[in-house]
């Protein structure tokens, strides 16, 4: 660190926005017993994973497959509505809990002990980028915070040298359909947006690598500071010190990047564990990023974001990857493959080094798909009930909460939306999502908009 | 004493003016007076406003607690007593208020009480809880008191609805400037000091980026001081003002509150077309200082306006443009619910409107009445009919005069091209006088209407826009509809080609019978669907018309909501099932071509007319369709009916069977239609496409379209699928609660409403954003909220002062400006006298100036202010995000999923709702884009380079001071340019370091490999003469060789290589720079599958797009290749034409390529399958996106470093090919591995495998210095050049506080 820079205490003294201060609503959120989580990994399968093909077995389904679907059939994004489609995958049960999961997922399976599947899951739009902001903010529209905002600005920052916020990309994934506003911190200070971080390319940030070589970047930065502190003398204002030192932070951030970003320091075993040098692209890199979210949670990272990688399979295209309006089989089964394993031994890596009691992976897409075609071999999106998981953080593994009706289609059990996803979410990390709030136009907004309850049934 | 009267008399000195820390602390014992007025000021009104509803003696009594008089709030209730006298901390009210008891946070649903409303509670709690209500209300009583009339009544008293009162500005000793005399007056009474003024340096920056966004130049700061006449400072606002660059900062301050969008985001992210109009307008508006009056009337309803504002110049009704605000909206993708999608972009509407112009935030009154504020949930709605009756959609606004022009000339040469053609017809047929005569008799039998037997859902209905009484229920827009409709006869003559008429039609409606640059926008009356139906138009169209359902006003195509492109030129029956959309509100819409509101497409001409739509039952199938005129001719007497009805046209009596018959005469070449045939036609029809050529093409600016008007309902808790009571449109209800009487939408009368003398928001809500942009912070430091939850006024009287003063002169904000900047209190210096920090931390007294942040785009033009380079043209399509393109920031298309990268570090504002103040903040992406991104360092490139060329400076030390007050707005003192001349002196050190470290490690690097190659070479071309005999019968095929090191000749067949532009054989290939390729005649078979294949080296990593081999159309605009970096640096792609057949592979980046060949194929499958290779092994993942492309048999052809087409930057290859091989089959990958092993690639572990140990060993020795000099000229970069030193200076004081800072 440059000695031109002063002291993070002496900043501290002296402003007010210094870089670890926590927002006052942050505070005032904290609830008075101890936090179970203090990091959270979201596993986003952007497109919509369909329930009964993973989470959710159907036997109904095979009984039915081929007919009319014997309910009223709610409008569909295609219109293109065939008959009930028995599931081709088949289930097992796993584990001691005995959770049934589809042969999509064998790698899972073998954490089954560690899941919370919640089948019960509900959404209120049905297409890819409202039901993306949906899930990201509970707002479905851009502008508001993203939880990994939210999260940070509840609970501050563990480590200033790295964003507080990271969302993973590798392999050619691209940001969901509604773009980096999915990330974004909305009305939230700025800081608290997510940093996008390429886990198999350079520069992993953007603007991270330095133009200059470490000599002459401090060179150029001494002559820098020198002016800055005679301005910041003259001016005497606060915010001068701040702008100097988040030269200090950035600084120290191009150190700090690559250093997560550099897996040399794995071992052979733990490449393993995470499929971290797969034969088949994509599964490779959904690793890399795995890997890489295990790094940045060691690192006090307090949010991190995961994307999944397109095998243009069926409608999934790089933005909506699970989307198989066609070709269901070919394409779940080869997302599948690109997630089973790295997430699995993200799981069992996190458990081995007593980092999954303090973090919450969660397992989600926008919404499900129909349990019946769409044309010959797809399915149409679902919001009426899908599935999604959670593991580590203080959730009771092993658990299967909510459930869909017989064809899968409509929850009929312990309905819950993403409000309460969040709500349980913050909760673990020892936040009341109804006091987590900021003013903005005149209102006490929320992660949780007026809505959530914390799904008591999952937890520890 | 508890009456409303009292209560509200009370009200109305309480709120944010008033100030009570006047009243003394009271003596416990003998203060009951002033104690029970604080308790009517100050502690009554929140119970009955925050806490009445839930806690009374009437109705509720929510956990046992009444709060509505005295005994009822002291008694004890199931969580303990209320209010205890004299002992805050034994009252569980202020527990509760205070959110100290879990789930018992009070008030419910709402924010905490403000701290000084609580410390209220515990003052009146500690000194005895004087409390006159001695009894509850009575159950009226209480009503009146919590009803929304007595809610409203209470809080139409709030501050910012009461009248703008007339104040007069207190003396000051200080100034005659009445802003200083407000100000002085409150710092005064505080007794704060205050600093001195601001030197004048510091005044000219501040002066030019606050007026203009821009720095002034180091020539205009010394023009400015050497300026020592009186009135200097007004002279140079009058000039900074008069600049156009005034306009585009005030622009962008605007596109802020109304959340400026390109596109509308979601899935998509599909363009606003036109939206930059908009943006335009507003600099054009504000550089003429239209008054802020008009301003509002024209975003409220400029296409309204009885006297529109015209720019005569431009031909361009300016007014109209001010509506396109209204389609900035957020829209999602194909929604199944487009109800649910109408809400939210309406309330989006609602929201910016109420925001924008009033300061309020009516959005939060969408489910119940706004908790804090003079707003229902009736306002809401009626304000939501307003919006929801009119629809989004593409107005033009040329002026009347350019829509209209050339209209009555090209009609009455229609007349006479009629007449002459009627007339060479008749000649022709020669029917003779005798067969003219029975002629009336003879003429086709009219036609039938289509029926609707059989439908028998009640609601089935024929829409006959032949007939008059066809149109009532249709919105025609545009100046191709302005005549209505057309009578049966009418036609149209064609602008280009040999044909003369486009065809003769029936009555109906046309957009193109004057010329197809007219435009057209026909839409219909809603019409609720109650049952599955399908709808049928009998229509015509081309050139991209489009004809659509809208649902719920939904205004993008996709899945369930198709759009139809007409291109048929004769009648037909369209057909759309709307069976999906059952329950829903629908109209009809046809368009011409860049008419639709999204998605719009197709070129400038297009047309379409439409004679009947019919909506039936689904499956009723088509209405009946024409019967053919040319059938049903009798055949000894055609001739005699296809005469009556030329005499009929000609006269302009035809009826529509015989305008059938003429149109398919003139399609069966029964009637002559052609220049050759009509030579008495031919020079009248010239005259017509010369003056058609001259017709105006519209301006298209989105806005929206009136259309059938209607209130809304409530939704009960803002669910729309439960509406309830009908709210009548009309304004909010605080202001005026008459509903308005129109059949129009209300637009208008909104305002005008807004701008009644009695609304005082308006003047108010822009006085204070002027003040905002100039002072850094507004005197309501929530410009946007005016209300219950927003700032109070810092400066009241100051506020009203402005406002009345604004709205007496004219609503000019020029003259706001020019009046604001001319005060004392604005040219105060930014350092903080002594004891302000402490006692005024945020500078709300206005002691100093406020030392700012400069904004996002402010801090990018000001790079090229300093560089010299900033473009000053104005207007027009924005450029793309994150470009170093030397224009305003204004004008960088704002594409909602890709916001620019720059500006959005700098806090420029995500467009999804009104943002009057920006954040500031202070974080690390920030420091990186300085120090880091490309744009700083791209225009510190541009500038260094030029400075240390630059003839105007004798010296470095005047380059360095040029430079310096470029940046800063001052001259470098003596230390500091020292500093920078050290500087400067060592990075040029540092350059030349560097070049002595790179010539070494080349001269070691040349030495290593030397010696390593001549281990190398022997081994690698005995394994290379062992592979190439030993796998000569192996390797397939091939169709074409080409073997670059020998010529570029086709070793198998004749499609030999011919070069182009610098193209050469060199370095053991085709040597390719970028500004050569080469090209094969046709290939003669027709080609479909195929395989490319390649070995090639790259001259660079990071080049993007250049083809390797290609097989293309003869035209180029169909192509497949392999394609180098293109979507994703380092990557091969397949590519094609609009990548229709291509998606990355997701292999691996490239890294070896630019080290040796690299091997590389693709192949085409049959079924469209792609699979890509390198190096003989599959690349990625196989794909297939859409099938294959079949190239007939001698239309195609071969291209090496071209990707497509004909040479153009993007498309070149830059390396060398050493050999490429084309296949006329899919080879497998079997095959293809086989060639790559046959051609030689010989792998650096075949080699290691064939030398003995010892060779082994000195191999692996030799290769580590040679790896370790090439990753450290790597590391190294690019070599510097002489200008470094000046670019390193640049980029350091583009990185200087004092460059980004404001003072």
């Amino acid at each position: 660190m440059p000695a031109l820079f002063p002291s993070r205490r002496d900043l501290l003294r002296r402003t007010s926005t210094g870089f670890g201060m926590l927002a006052l609503s942050g505070l005032m959120a904290r609830r008075p017993e101890v936090a179970r989580a203090r990091h959270v990994i979201f596993c986003f399968m952007s497109g919509g994973v369909s329930q009964v093909d993973s989470f959710d077995p159907k036997p109904e389904l095979e009984r039915l497959h081929g007919q009319p679907m014997p309910v009223s059939i709610a409008r569909t994004q295609f219109n293109d509505n065939g008959n009930v489609m028995a599931s081709p995958f088949r289930f097992r049960l796993y584990g001691a809990s005995g959770i049934a999961i589809s042969s999509l997922f064998p790698e899972l399976g073998k954490v089954a002990d560690e899941l919370a599947v919640v089948r019960s899951m509900t959404s209120s739009v049905n297409e890819h980028a409202q039901g993306n902001y949906l899930m990201h903010t509970g707002f479905p529209f851009m502008g508001h915070p993203s939880a990994g905002a939210w999260a940070n600005y509840g609970l501050g920052s563990e480590n200033e040298n790295l964003p507080g916020f990271v969302v993973l990309q590798s392999g050619g994934a691209v940001a969901p359909h509604g773009g980096v506003g999915l990330f974004s911190s909305g009305f939230l200070p700025a800081h608290h947006q997510a940093s996008i971080v390429a886990a198999d390319r350079q520069p992993a940030v953007r603007n991270i690598v330095p133009g200059l070589g470490d000599a002459a970047q401090r060179r150029h930065l001494e002559l820098i500071g020198r002016f800055d502190r005679d301005f910041a003398a003259r001016t005497a204002d606060p915010q001068l010190e701040a702008a100097i030192h988040n030269y200090e932070t950035a600084f120290r951030m191009q150190a700090a990047v690559p250093e997560v970003c550099d897996f040399s320091g794995e071992s052979e075993a733990t490449r393993r564990l995470y499929g971290f040098d797969a034969t088949e692209p994509s599964k490779a890199a959904y690793a890399r990023q795995c890997l890489l979210a295990r790094r940045l949670v060691e690192r006090g990272v307090r949010f991190v974001e995961l994307s999944c990688i397109t095998k243009n399979l069926g409608a999934g295209g790089a933005p909506n990857p699970w989307d198989q309006h066609s070709a269901l089989e070919a394409g779940h089964g080869a997302m599948a493959f690109q997630v089973d394993q790295p997430i699995a031994g993200l799981i069992q890596d996190l458990r081995a080094r007593g980092l999954l009691d303090e973090t919450l992976v969660i397992w989600a897409g926008e919404f499900g798909r129909t349990p019946f075609s769409q044309g010959a071999d797809g399915r149409d999106h679902n919001p009426f009930g899908f599935s999604i998981f959670l593991a580590g953080g203080g959730v009771r593994g092993g658990t299967v909460y909510g459930r869909t009706d017989e064809l899968g289609y409509r929850v009929v059990e312990d309905r819950c939306d993403v409000y309460d996803l969040w709500a349980t979410v913050l909760h673990q990390l020892g936040l009341d999502h109804k006091r987590l709030t900021y003013r903005y136009a005149g209102r006490d907004v929320r992660l949780t908009d007026v809505h959530g309850e914390v799904l008591t049934g999952i937890l520890a | 004493m508890c009456g409303l009267f009292t209560l509200t008399t009370l009200l109305s000195i309480a709120p944010a003016f008033g100030s009570w820390g006047d009243i003394q602390e009271p003596a416990a014992a003998a203060a009951t007076a002033a104690e029970v007025e604080f308790f009517e000021a100050r502690i009554r009104p929140v119970l009955v406003e925050r806490c009445y509803s839930c806690h009374n003696s009437s109705k509720r009594a929510k956990g046992g607690l009444v709060l509505d008089h005295r005994d009822g709030i002291r008694e004890e209730s199931d969580t303990g007593t209320a209010v205890v006298p004299g002992d805050p901390e034994r009252s569980m009210l202020l527990k509760v208020v205070r959110h100290e008891i879990e789930d018992l946070e009070m008030p419910k649903d709402g924010p905490r009480l403000d701290d000084e409303v609580v410390a209220d509670f515990e003052r009146w709690i500690r000194n005895g809880a004087q409390d006159p209500r001695d009894a509850p209300p009575s159950a009226t009583e209480l009503s009146a008191l919590t009803s929304w009339e007595a809610t409203l009544a209470r809080r139409k008293l709030w501050w910012s609805l009461q009248p703008i009162r007339a104040v007069e500005p207190p003396p000051s000793a200080w100034s005659d400037h009445p802003v200083d005399r407000f100000v002085e007056s409150e710092l005064e009474g505080r007794g704060l000091a205050r600093a001195g003024p601001a030197d004048r340096r510091t005044l000219i920056r501040r002066l030019s980026f606050v007026l203009t966004g821009l720095p002034p130049t180091p020539a205009e700061i010394e023009e400015f001081l050497a300026d020592d006449e009186p009135g200097v400072t007004e002279r140079w606002t009058d000039r900074l003002l008069a600049s156009p660059r005034y306009g585009e900062r005030w622009a962008r301050h605007w596109m802020d509150v109304v959340r400026y969008a390109d596109s509308h985001g979601s899935e998509g992210d599909p363009a606003i077309p036109n939206a930059y109009r908009y943006r335009d307008y507003l600099i054009r508006a504000f550089n003429q200082d239209v008054p802020y009056d008009q301003l509002v009337r024209e975003h409220l309803a400029g296409d309204l306006l009885a006297a529109p504002r015209i720019d005569s110049e431009r031909g361009i009704d300016e007014s109209a443009i001010g509506t396109a605000h209204w389609r900035m909206v957020f829209h999602g993708f194909a929604p199944t619910d487009a109800l649910d999608e109408k809400v939210r972009f309406v309330d989006d509407q609602i929201n910016v409107f109420g925001k924008a112009f009033l300061g309020q935030t009516i959005s939060c009154a969408r489910c119940h009445d706004h908790k804090f504020d003079a707003i229902s949930q009736k306002d809401y709605y009626a304000l939501f009919g307003i919006f929801a009756s009119t629809r989004p959609g593409m107005q033009d606004v040329n002026a009347p005069a350019m829509q209209a022009l050339h209209q009555e000339r090209l009609g009455g040469l229609k007349l006479e091209i009629r007449a002459a053609m009627a007339a060479a017809w008749s000649r022709e047929l020669a029917v003779d006088a005798g067969a003219r005569k029975v002629l009336p008799s003879s003429s086709p039998p009219s036609l039938p209407s289509p029926s609707l037997d059989g439908d028998s859902v009640p609601n089935a209905r024929r829409w006959d826009l032949g007939s008059a009484a066809g149109m009532a229920e249709w919105f025609p827009t545009g100046n191709g509809l302005r005549a209505g409709q057309a009578g049966a006869g009418a036609f149209a003559v064609l602008a280009e080609g040999e044909r003369v008429l486009a065809g003769i039609y029936p009555a109906g409606i046309y957009t193109h019978l004057l010329s197809t640059r007219h435009r057209g926008v026909l839409q219909s009356a809603r019409v609720a669907l109650d049952g599955e139906y399908e709808v049928w138009f009998q229509a015509l169209g081309g050139g991209g018309a489009k004809l659509r359902y809208v649902v719920q006003d939904y205004p993008r195509g996709g899945t369930v909501y198709p759009i139809t492109e007409l291109q048929n030129a004769t009648w037909s029956w369209h057909r759309l099932d709307l069976s999906y959309w059952n329950g829903d509100s629908v109209h009809w819409e046809l368009c011409t071509a860049l008419d639709a509101p999204v998605e719009a497409g197709g070129g400038e001409r297009s047309w379409f007319g439409l004679r009947q739509v019919v909506l039936r039952r689904k499956g009723a199938g088509p209405p009946a369709a024409d019967p053919d005129p040319l059938a049903s001719l009798p055949a000894d007497r055609g001739a005699a009916w296809i005469q009556a009805a030329i005499d009929a046209w000609a006269r302009d009596t035809a009826t529509d069977a015989q305008a059938l018959l003429l149109d398919a005469c003139l399609r069966e070449g029964r009637l002559a239609n052609t220049l050759a045939d009509l030579p008495e036609v031919a020079q009248l029809v010239a005259r017509y496409r010369e003056v058609e050529a001259q017709v105006p093409l519209p301006t298209r600016v989105p806005g929206l379209l009136e259309g059938d008007a209607a209130d809304q309902p409530l939704f009960l808790r803002g669910d729309h699928r439960r509406p309830g009571e009908l709210a009548p449109r009309r304004f909010l209800e605080a202001i005026d609660a008459e509903p308005y009487a129109t059949a129009s939408s209300g637009r208008l009368e909104l305002a005008e409403d807004l701008l009644r003398a009695d609304n005082p928001l308006p003047a108010r809500v822009i006085v204070n954003r002027i003040w905002h942009h100039l002072f850094g912070r507004g005197l309501v430091a929530t410009p946007d909220n005016f209300g219950k939850l927003g700032a109070a006024p810092s400066h009241p009287e100051l506020l009203d002062y402005l406002a009345q003063r604004m709205v007496e002169r004219g609503w000019s904000i020029k003259d706001l400006v020019r009046f604001l900047v001319a005060s004392k209190t604005w040219q105060l210096d930014s350092a903080p006298p002594d004891g302000a920090l402490a006692a005024d931390p945020d500078n709300v007294w206005l002691s100093h100036a406020r030392v700012r942040r400069l904004d996002a785009e402010a801090i990018r033009d000001a790079l090229f202010v300093a560089a010299e380079r900033l473009d000053p043209n104005m207007y027009g399509p924005g450029f793309g995000a994150d470009t170093a393109t030397p224009r305003r920031s204004v004008y960088v298309t704002s594409r909602r999923n890709e916001l620019d990268a720059f500006l959005a570090a700098f806090d420029s504002p995500v467009p999804f709702a009104t943002t009057g103040a920006r954040a500031s903040t202070n974080v690390p992406a920030q420091s990186l884009a300085m120090l880091n991104g490309s744009l700083v360092r791209e225009v510190a490139e541009q500038w260094g380079t030029s400075m240390r060329a630059d003839p105007r400076f004798a010296t470095d030390r005047l380059r360095l001071a040029h430079m310096f007050a470029a940046v800063t707005g001052r001259t470098p003192e003596d230390g500091e340019i020292q500093a920078l001349a050290a500087y400067l002196e060592a990075c040029g050190a540092g350059v030349r370091a560097d070049r002595q470290r790179r010539e070494a490690l080349g001269a070691r690097l040349v030495f290593d490999a030397t010696v390593l190659e001549s281990v190398l070479r022997p081994v690698r071309a005995r394994l290379r003469a062992a592979a190439s005999s030993a796998a000569a019968p192996a390797g397939p095929a091939p169709f074409a060789r080409w073997d670059f090191r020998e010529s570029s000749r086709d070793t198998v067949g004749a499609l030999h290589g011919v070069l182009h532009g610098t193209a050469r054989l060199a370095d053991g290939g085709l040597l390719l720079d970028g500004s050569g390729h080469v090209s094969t005649p046709p290939i003669a078979p027709a080609l479909a599958e195929k395989t490319l294949e390649a070995w090639v080296r790259l001259a660079d990593l990071d080049q993007r797009g250049g083809g390797v081999v290609t097989v293309q159309g003869l035209r180029g605009n169909v192509f497949d290749s392999i394609v180098f970096g293109e979507r994703i640096p380092r990557r091969w792609l397949a590519g094609s034409d609009g990548f229709r057949r291509t998606e990355d592979f997701g292999g691996s980046d490239e890294s070896l390529a630019g080290d040796a060949a690299v091997h590389v194929a693709i192949a085409f499958d049959a079924d469209g399958r792609i699979r890509g290779y390198r190096n003989g092994e599959p690349y990625g993942e196989p794909y297939r996106k859409a099938a294959l492309v079949p190239y007939k048999a001698g239309d195609s052809q071969v291209l090496f470093g071209l990707r497509h087409g004909s040479p153009a930057p993007g498309r070149m290859l830059r390396g060398v090919i050493v050999e490429a091989r084309l296949y006329d089959r899919a080879l497998s990958a079997e095959e293809i591995a086989a060639s790559a092993a046959a051609s030689g690639v010989v792998s650096r572990a075949a080699i290691l495998a064939a030398l003995d140990e010892p060779a082994r060993r000195q191999v692996i020795l030799l290769e580590a210095p040679v790896a370790a000099s090439r990753a450290e000229l790597a590391d190294l970069g690019e070599p510097a050049g002489e200008d470094e030193p000046w670019i390193l200076v640049a980029h350091a004081l583009f990185n200087l506080k004092e460059f980004l800072y404001l003072r």
